[in-house]
């Protein structure tokens, strides 16, 4: 009797082990899942958080998905590490200043970025041997000022290369009417310069001591077209003769400047 | 470590993320310059277009996140262990995105940032370790 009873306990315990360590590895499974689905709910998550902050950062962004602007990374890689301060772009110091006179809605200054300005970057700023100051100036039509403007409240940030370099490559037809309150925000953003303020300078161009300062130096210099560059060395003005955008022409033709 | 420690110190990372989350935001509202290690970088970054998400300011974010994480973390039960590690994943997912913003496309570091993201790092592993040992340990006690 004593081992029958003993028995049936001894298959009970057993039993009682198999249903608990099944429930035991149901529970693991379960919490498998649970601690998956919410890894994943995580990702999702995170993945609206990113898509929102893409689409619209600003308070008063009315942008929508579909618009995006090119060239954010190039431009970042391009200015990286290089001092820049209000429209001056390298080393203070430098015994020259190269003055650029610039429209931004003129499709050859957005050329000579595109195809000499690295150049110039890499052999003349980037070594100390001369800064670059932008002059932004209107010729072409009202959104010159308009650009010039939102390029001024970059020079704030001191962001102003960015931002011009990237309204370039994302330049459209002159006096096309593409520089919208949309376009210069997605250029504020893609730059890094706070939207608000490029949005608030392009409203009053007309007050901004950049553009004044600019307008007043193209008059006294005789600029009448754009882009023009001048060459401020031991205190004395002297043109740059650039009659191409190759970078060789470029470089030649300041490289002769330099040596006047 | 056992999980009275793993808690103690995900609760010690939570209340820094907390303490730095109310320094940003207080300085966003105040409309001040943080103090920064980089010169001008936590400026730049706090008013980048990035610095706001829906037009919430990414501080406030953080202050209801690290809030939410110290609660679920000093509560009891199964259901907060869950919850805090997965409010730290997604803290410890949005730190990464934007750290690359920080360095890629605002091209400006912020050492305040940086520490938020360090610390959400750390909370994102001390809570999900605590979530999925939690099982075994209700396991072992009930055996």
């Amino acid at each position: 009797m004593a081992s029958r009873a003993e028995e049936k306990r001894r298959l009970r315990a057993e039993r009682e082990e198999r249903e608990a360590a099944a429930a035991a590895a149901d529970r693991r499974r379960r919490r498998l899942i649970l601690l998956i689905a919410s890894a994943v709910a995580a990702v999702a998550v995170v993945g609206v958080l990113i898509a929102v902050s893409q689409g619209g950062g600003d308070d008063e962004s009315g942008l929508g998905g579909g618009e995006s602007i090119i060239g954010v990374k190039d431009v970042a890689q391009r200015f990286r590490g290089i001092p820049q301060e209000g429209a001056r772009l390298g080393d203070p110091d430098a015994p020259a200043t190269m003055l650029e006179f610039v429209d931004m809605q003129c499709p050859f200054c957005a050329e000579y970025t595109r195809d000499a300005l690295p150049t110039v970057i890499d052999r003349y700023v980037r070594t100390g041997k001369i800064n670059i100051e932008l002059r932004p100036i209107s010729i072409i039509g009202p959104d010159s000022s308009t650009a010039a403007a939102g390029a001024a409240a970059a020079a704030e940030r001191n962001r102003m290369w960015q931002f011009v370099d990237l309204f370039y490559l994302n330049q459209g037809q002159e006096n096309g009417g593409y520089v919208t309150d949309d376009f210069l925000r997605q250029i504020a953003r893609g730059s890094g310069v706070p939207a608000a303020t490029v949005i608030s300078a392009s409203q009053s161009p007309d007050s901004i001591p950049l553009l004044r300062q600019s307008a007043a130096e193209a008059q006294r210099d005789g600029i009448n077209s754009t882009p023009s560059f001048l060459l401020r060395k031991d205190g004395e003005l002297q043109g740059i003769a650039v009659s191409s955008f190759e970078p060789g022409e470029v470089t030649a033709a300041l490289d002769e400047a330099l040596a006047k | 470590m056992s999980d009275g420690q793993l808690r103690a110190a995900a609760a010690a990372a939570a209340g820094l993320g907390l303490a730095i989350a109310i320094y940003l935001t207080y300085v966003h509202y105040a409309g001040i310059e943080p103090i920064c290690a980089t010169s001008g970088g936590c400026e730049r970054v706090q008013t980048s277009s990035y610095a706001k998400v829906a037009g919430v300011p990414v501080a406030v974010m953080g202050l209801i996140g690290y809030t939410a994480i110290l609660t679920a973390t000093l509560l009891p039960g199964e259901w907060p262990r869950l919850a805090a590690s997965w409010l730290a994943l997604v803290g410890f997912g949005f730190s990464l995105y934007l750290t690359y913003l920080e360095l890629f496309e605002i091209d400006a570091i912020c050492q305040w940032c940086v520490a938020s993201a360090v610390l959400m790092s750390v909370l994102a592993v001390l809570t999900t370790i605590r979530a999925i040992r939690s099982e075994s340990y209700t396991g072992n006690r009930a055996a």
